[in-house]
């Protein structure tokens, strides 16, 4: 269709292009602009300097059709001419452009009358101005609405020209505008206007006086200063509205830069002679810094006064100062001498300044090593910490002898810190060897850094001292232990552990041994086992042996009460998931109620972190879910499921999105499972995900919910419109299941009254065995397959299954047996190889590629797709079956059928079924129907490739069996029928988003705009609210500006619609989803001029091509047809 | 303009106090309180003053802070104003012009927490009201307006945080640990040179695209509360409508830039520190954009920057690279959870020496003037990054910049977007 952007250049073209001008030509400039802008913005760079390339190359008509587009801000309409100006403003690169598109933005600032649009021209001449713009921005330095852009402009281009018009402007206007012309002048260090501005610095509007202080200081004139340092005077150097005196130190600043050595002196003794309260702290010390630049020497003695004149923070700031031109010998002496003399505390300080100002080791020798044995602590932490900061290695054993002589905490953890960031290898043998001979605070200190630096080569340094006589010792050699153990070491610690019986250090050296632990461990540990047991269990956890399980457990339900509670802290601790069955068993036992709680919560933890496939997560998660008690423990279960990214999950959790206590939640796992993630996995789709998402929206709570709030509404807006997986089973009741009749060849004899009848009969004996229970599709007994109700072709499926003890059933799919379901423990039938295999089959493989099974009693998960007669299985996230051939069970002389029902085996044991969703796959090749090929219809489109077509292959493309459009790649999206036809009917189906926008151009040639040169049947979500305000003639259905189609007949956004266009000559019929919209003859309805009065040579036409005309909207096509009534 | 302060404290001066009481804090005074005793070892007559401008969003989270009691409070919105004292618990006196708070002699530091086109300004100012001043990131709007905060900080003498703080602490989004871990093994030369440093959603890295303007906002009234022209301050005057202010600031270049003005300093301040950047900016940026529109943000693809010895930070707005390390040099990768292609790294990590203590606590940095560990000179480094990435989004090219004198090298445009101007009576 034709709205916002073109039409607005049709009506601005009758206005305003010459009539000069060929018709001919008219058309092409203005097809161009309107092709430019149908693409903006533009998808990329390269997109959108070709753009620009092509609008640039137009001439001043097509920057003429694009300024006059401009509207004022919020007016939807403007909203591409906007982008294309941004374009032109952004995107040009040489002079010739930014000229061109100057005088386009000239002529558009002289013809527009809305204000808004009048700054937004001059604002972006401030990019592409020059020096031409000058004359004209002069007129706006008095126009209140543009003013403030006008005169930015003006600085922008600096030139000469601009700002002789700033500096000639400022008398006679409003105060605002002299302030920020005023402003201008400083910005552009104009110097002709300083008296100009000078008068202004006794203005009684504080404004005026602040800003033209400010641009006289900025300036930086030596005539100002008298008047900048009066004005100072006259505030007492104090911080004021009108900012005097901080002009006066930007006038310093400003002299300072310029060189100006003997006027920075000047202002500085000023500012020093005035601020001697300890508010101007700040001012005094601008003052300093210039001083000091300017005269370094001749400042030392002045800093070496003031840096006691106020407080603490200020000596600080003085000492920084002196760094500058602390250097000097001079200096040195000077300092050093205040330095001796100095209270201790400010001698840290001065030392630090010092090193600073003395980056060498030279003053390292002379001051910083010896400051390290000074009585001053600050002084031996000052110079401790300069030394680490050479990050040298040679003054290791400088700061580890200073390491060895510190008592208090405070230094030996400076000390520490110095030697860890001055440390190499060799640092460590230097502190091991100190160790010994070390007291005992300073030991620690020692231990400590082998500890950090994991120095596994000193483990027996560390070791030695764990039999220190020093409890403080001991304690920081045990710290250390496991940060210096390796396996080398493993028997040496499994006999300090035999040997130690105080808990804390036994708790050490476990940890030692879990960190040293490789590959010769497990024996090692196995032989002491028997008589260590209540030692050994907190390790079992972390060796890898297939026994240690069965250990920690025989302790847990056979050991003494001490001996138990090691053996569950140890299943709490286990490494993977082989304890979380008998953590669950624990939780179930009624028994141990005392280890319920945290045996649920190591449960949930233990199968986040285990290896298992996220089905099989899930399952285990669902199936402590009923056991859950308390707001706590379920809240933890559903965050753990969040983590679990599979559609079953999303299901999982969406259950409690109601329930106030944990809606919350619920809501944000829900979030979390179904929107793409950080890292690129991509996020969920379908039917039931949308309403999910929906649902959930106002269930969020906390600091983040607004923006989540964003995310998902932003998800939802780009979710396409795919059915995705739908349940087939409502939790509720059969509907949706029958009976089971025979085999799908003997049904397909019956004649219809006979399997009625049969099938009667089947269903009244569903009840018998086929029940619905809390949620699950239950057998029992004895009884037939529960059949769907329908038949399926290509899908994925999803069922949860639980059989009991001997079980057997199976997922017959098409009608055929079957994905097999059996209890491994009947190895008498084979049933140990697991279940999901396919049975039956004879040629292909028959058993599951792994054993999968959860225990009987357990829920599983199957995964199931079929695409032809191809099967793959996966069971609880294993993959089972491969890709593999489904036999034709009934007769295996044919192939499986093509389409059939799904069906739940019984045979003879009680079962359960949970979960049950299909994702249809519409994969098979779209065929004519009997009736149409009878008629004589021909297939346009067959849902795989486009070779009945021509046109724009890059845009539209082949998805799902459908014909999809999206515009987001280069070209103008028309895709035509290979053949043109005359007569004809047009029968296809298309898919809407919302406030999605396209065309079926009919008698179209291949050049031009169809709409126009041809006809074009509208194609539009005329409900979406950006259409509230449409023409008749512009409905979905209406052959454009011509015939007004009747409105509301289109189904929801997101389904198909059904369309018949049927064409003969002139007369036109168009028929949606079975209501007639439009029918009328095409000439007669245009004889007194068409309805939008524009010129549409093609109703002359009567053959020519059919097709979608893309405009910019992301719509969809199938089952597209057509018959020839030409022929 | 109107007052709203409640006066009942008598205004002494906290340098008077602090003067008086340096007898007192003794020889320990130059040792960093942390090392004294530990965080919240601090006697309440010990804690600076602390005045907060802007209290909508950022600024009340910041009400409580070690070391620091706030007296005041300033906003250009009165429900934003008061709801944020009664959070405070009442006794605070609130403003509604920050020029008026900042002649307040008993306040110690001024806390920035408006949005970003305020920064520079407010910064500025406090400066020279000899305020120390804490902001909020991104540390200014435009590159022009870094350089004076720099300048304007050494003037006079100024402490200056920019609050965040991944370079000194907490875990470090994808990476799972601190950045010093990251420091010593890139500072040891294990990864070999240059590095390429990958911020994207597969390390760990959410851009927050829903950052995006709208491009047809309707003018409509401003509410009775909020003092619009003030909030606009410096940014040019466009219609009110409520989706420019309070949350949905950061979609307009006028005030900030969408995700990366959000996010970015956030990411890229630590790399610049572990890649050893902080005195100098890359020389090129690369961008993968769609055409911006020129008042609302709009998302992108990819920003490269490159440094004069060839190391790289990509942001990736696609995640394009499922399998990118977060940093990648000639020997070695590390990829989100710190996972890497050389063994054991962890432990060998471990053995290396510590990178240079950073001050951490802002009260200790304003007591010892000793620069905090992410200042005005390291911060406005970290700024221009995202800054130079929003000048090339907006240009829709590839830029080279002069990291010495600050400024692109031929492209008029670009350098006409460091500086932008101020409206009215503001300036920097």
């Amino acid at each position: 269709m034709r709205l916002n952007k073109i039409t607005h250049i049709f009506f601005l073209l009758l206005i305003f292009v010459p009539l000069l001008l060929s018709a001919q030509d008219q058309r092409l400039v203005k097809t161009k602009v309107a092709d430019a802008l149908a693409l903006l913005p533009a998808a990329d760079n390269q997109q959108a300097t070709r753009i620009f390339k092509e609008v640039i190359n137009l001439g001043s008509d097509g920057l003429l059709l694009i300024t006059d587009g401009v509207q004022p801000n919020g007016v939807v309409e403007g909203i591409p001419f906007r982008y294309a100006v941004s374009l032109l403003t952004h995107y040009s690169t040489t002079k010739e452009e930014k000229a061109k598109i100057e005088h386009a933005y000239l002529a558009a600032l002289k013809k527009s009358t809305n204000a808004e649009v009048k700054a937004y021209f001059i604002d972006n001449l401030k990019l592409v101005g020059s020096n031409e713009s000058v004359a004209v921005l002069k007129n706006y330095i008095g126009d209140k609405d543009s003013y403030d852009q006008a005169i930015s402009a003006l600085v922008a281009i600096g030139t000469e020209d601009s700002k002789k018009t700033i500096a000639d402007a400022l008398p006679n206007q409003s105060a605002p505008a002299q302030v920020r012309l005023i402003k201008a002048v400083g910005e552009l260090k104009y110097l002709p206007a300083l008296a100009s501005i000078t008068t202004f610095t006794s203005n009684n509007n504080t404004l005026l006086k602040r800003q033209s202080l400010w641009s006289v200081a900025l300036l930086a004139d030596a005539s100002s200063y008298q008047a900048l340092l009066q004005q100072a005077k006259n505030v007492e150097f104090k911080n004021d509205p009108t900012e005097a005196t901080t002009a006066l130190v930007e006038y310093l600043h400003q002299m300072t830069t310029k060189g100006n050595n003997a006027l920075v002196k000047e202002i500085s003794k000023a500012i020093l002679d005035n601020t001697l309260n300890t508010s101007q702290q700040h001012f005094r010390l601008a003052g300093l810094k210039a001083l000091a630049l300017v005269d370094p020497e001749a400042t030392l003695a002045i800093l070496v006064k003031e840096r006691i004149r106020f407080d603490d923070e200020y000596k600080k700031e003085v000492l920084k100062i002196a760094t500058a031109s602390a250097g000097s010998a001079k200096a040195m002496k000077l300092w050093q001498k205040e330095y001796k003399k100095a209270a201790e505390a400010d001698q840290a300080d001065i030392l630090r300044m010092l090193a600073k100002a003395n980056h060498d080791e030279g003053f390292v020798e002379a001051m910083l090593l010896p400051a390290l044995s000074s009585k001053n602590k600050p002084v031996r932490i000052t110079a401790a910490s300069e030394i680490a900061s050479y990050r040298n290695k040679k003054y290791t054993p400088a700061l580890l002898d200073y390491l060895l002589r510190s008592t208090d905490a405070d230094e030996l953890a400076l000390a520490q810190s110095a030697l860890l960031q001055v440390a190499d290898k060799e640092t460590d043998g230097l502190v091991a060897q100190k160790i010994e001979s070390a007291q005992s605070k300073n030991k620690t200190a020692l231990l400590e850094i082998l500890a950090a630096r994991r120095s596994v080569n000193y483990f027996d340094v560390v070791a030695k001292q764990t039999t220190s006589n020093d409890s403080t010792v001991r304690k920081a050699a045990y710290h250390a232990l496991p940060n210096v153990s390796a396996g080398s070491n493993e028997s040496i610690l499994l006999k300090m552990l035999v040997g130690m019986e105080s808990r804390n250090e036994q708790r050490a050296i476990q940890a030692a041994i879990i960190s040293a632990l490789d590959k010769n461990s497990a024996p090692l540990i196995n032989e002491l086992y028997a008589s260590q047991k209540v030692k050994l269990l907190p390790v079992l956890p972390y060796v890898n042996d297939s026994a240690a399980l069965e250990k920690v457990v025989s302790s847990f339900y056979h050991g003494n009460e001490s001996e138990r509670e090691v053996a569950f802290e140890a299943l709490k601790n286990w490494q993977n998931q082989e304890a979380v069955r008998t953590l669950l068993a624990i939780r179930k036992n009624e028994s141990l109620k005392k280890y319920h709680e945290q045996a649920l919560y190591a449960f949930i933890s233990q199968t986040e972190k285990s290896s298992w496939p996220d089905d099989q997560k899930l399952l285990m998660l669902r199936e402590i879910m009923p056991l859950a008690l308390n707001k706590n423990e379920k809240t933890t279960i559903i965050r753990a499921a969040g983590n679990v990214r599979t559609f079953l999950s999303l299901m999982f959790v969406s259950n409690y999105l109601d329930d106030a206590g944990l809606s919350s939640a619920a809501s944000r796992a829900a979030m979390q499972l179904a929107l793409p993630t950080s890292d690129a996995k991509p996020g969920l789709t379908g039917i039931e995900v949308r309403k999910i998402l929906e649902h959930m929206l106002d269930k969020l709570t906390g600091e983040d919910s607004q923006y989540e709030r964003i995310d998902i509404l932003t998800y939802l807006q780009n979710l396409p419109y795919t059915k995705g997986y739908e349940s087939i089973f409502n939790g509720k009741d059969l509907s949706g299941w029958q009976g089971l009749v025979e085999n799908p060849i003997a049904r397909a004899k019956m004649t219809k009254e006979v399997l009625a009848k049969k099938q009667a009969e089947a269903n009244a004996k569903v009840k018998d065995n086929w029940s619905v229970k809390d949620g699950m599709i239950v057998f029992q007994g004895e009884g037939a397959n529960l059949c769907t109700t329908r038949p399926y072709g290509d899908f994925e499926m999803i069922v949860d299954w639980k059989i009991s003890k001997n079980g057997d059933s199976g997922i017959y799919l098409r009608g055929t047996p079957q994905v097999q379901i059996w209890d491994i423990a009947r190895t008498d039938v084979g049933a140990q190889v697991g279940s999901g295999g396919l049975y039956n089959n004879q040629k292909g493989r028959s058993t599951p590629l792994v054993l999968a099974d959860n225990p009987v009693g357990e829920w599983n998960t199957f995964y199931i797709k079929m695409i032809g007669d191809r099967v793959t299985v996966y069971l609880n996230g294993v993959l089972v079956v491969d890709n593999v051939v489904l036999e034709n069970y009934w007769d295996r002389n044919l192939p499986i059928f093509i389409e059939e029902a799904i069906e739940l085996q019984a045979h003879g044991t009680d079962l359960a079924f949970r979960n049950i969703y299909v994702k249809e796959l519409g994969t098979k090749p779209y065929e004519l129907s009997k009736e149409e090929k009878e008629q004589g219809f021909d297939l346009l489109f067959n849902g795989k490739d486009l070779n009945n077509w021509i046109g724009n292959k890059i845009d539209y493309v082949v998805e799902d069996n459908a014909i999809a459009i999206y515009p987001t790649k280069e070209g103008h999206g028309n895709l035509f029928t290979a053949k043109e036809y005359a007569d004809f009917i047009f029968r296809f189906e298309f898919q809407l988003t919302e406030g999605a926008n396209n065309g079926l151009g009919i008698h179209a040639p291949l050049e031009g705009d169809a709409a126009y040169e041809g006809k074009e049947i509208q194609i539009l979500d005329n409900e979406a609210p950006v259409y509230a305000k449409l023409e008749v003639y512009q409905y979905h259905g209406s052959v454009y500006g011509v015939i007004p189609a009747k409105r509301g007949f289109l189904k929801p956004v997101g389904e198909w619609n059904q369309e018949e266009v049927y064409v003969k000559g002139n007369y036109i019929k168009v028929t949606l989803n079975g209501t007639i919209i439009l029918e009328g003859d095409m000439k007669k309805a245009s004889k007194n001029g068409t309805l939008d009065h524009k010129d549409h040579p093609g109703l002359n036409r009567n053959s020519g091509y059919i097709g979608f005309l893309g405009h910019g909207s992301v719509v969809k096509f199938k089952s597209i047809r057509i018959k020839d009534l030409s022929k | 303009m109107k007052k709203e302060k409640n006066i009942n404290a008598t205004h002494q001066s906290r340098r008077d106090f602090i003067k008086k009481s340096a007898l007192a804090i003794g020889a320990f005074a130059i040792v960093p309180r942390h090392v004294l005793g530990g965080p919240g070892f601090m006697a309440p007559s010990d804690m600076l003053t602390k005045a907060i401008i802007g209290v909508g969003g950022m600024g009340r989270g910041h009400i409580e802070y070690e070391g620091t009691k706030v007296l005041a409070m300033c906003d250009v919105d009165k429900n934003h104003l008061k709801d944020a004292i009664a959070l405070a618990g009442g006794n605070v006196r609130g403003y509604s012009d920050f020029r008026e708070l900042l002649t307040q002699p008993d306040i110690d530091v001024v806390h920035i927490a408006t949005p970003p086109h305020w920064h520079g300004i407010m910064s500025v100012m406090a400066a020279q009201a000899g305020k120390d001043v804490w902001c909020e990131k991104p540390m200014t709007k435009t590159i022009g307006e870094g350089k004076r905060v720099v300048e304007a900080m050494e003037q006079y003498g100024r402490m200056f945080r920019l609050n965040t703080w991944f370079r000194f602490k907490d875990n470090f989004y994808g990476m799972g640990t601190t950045v010093k871990p990251l420091k010593k093994v890139v500072d040891s030369g294990i990864l070999g040179w240059p590095l390429k440093v990958t911020i994207s959603g597969v390390t760990g890295f959410n851009w927050k695209f829903y950052w995006v303007g709208k491009t047809d906002l309707k003018p409509m009234p401003v509410p009775p509360e909020l003092d619009y022209d003030m909030w606009l301050g410096p940014a040019q005057y466009k219609p009110y409508n409520p989706h420019r202010v309070h949350s949905t600031f950061r979609g307009y270049w006028d005030y900030d830039g969408g995700g990366l003005g959000d996010m970015g300093q956030h990411y890229i301040d630590p790399v610049q520190y572990f890649l050893g950047k902080d005195n100098t900016s890359p020389i090129r940026v690369d961008v993968d954009c769609p055409q911006q529109h020129d008042d609302a943000v709009g998302t992108w693809r990819r920003i490269e920057f490159t440094y004069a010895d060839g190391c790289k930070i990509i942001l990736d707005g696609e995640n394009k690279d499922a399998n990118v390390p977060y940093i990648e040099g000639p020997n070695g990768k590390i990829f989100r959870g710190f996972k890497s292609d050389i063994p054991n790294i962890l432990k060998v990590i471990d053995t290396l020496p510590d990178p240079e203590p950073q001050m951490t606590v802002f009260s200790d940095s304003v007591r010892s003037r000793k620069k905090f560990g992410l200042n005005e000179l390291n911060g406005f480094r970290s700024a221009t990054i995202v800054n130079m990435g929003k000048i090339a989004l907006q240009l829709g090219r590839s830029l080279d910049f002069d990291p010495v004198k600050q400024e692109f090298i031929n492209d008029e445009a670009a350098n006409r977007l460091i500086n932008q101007p101020m409206r009215g009576p503001w300036k920097i």
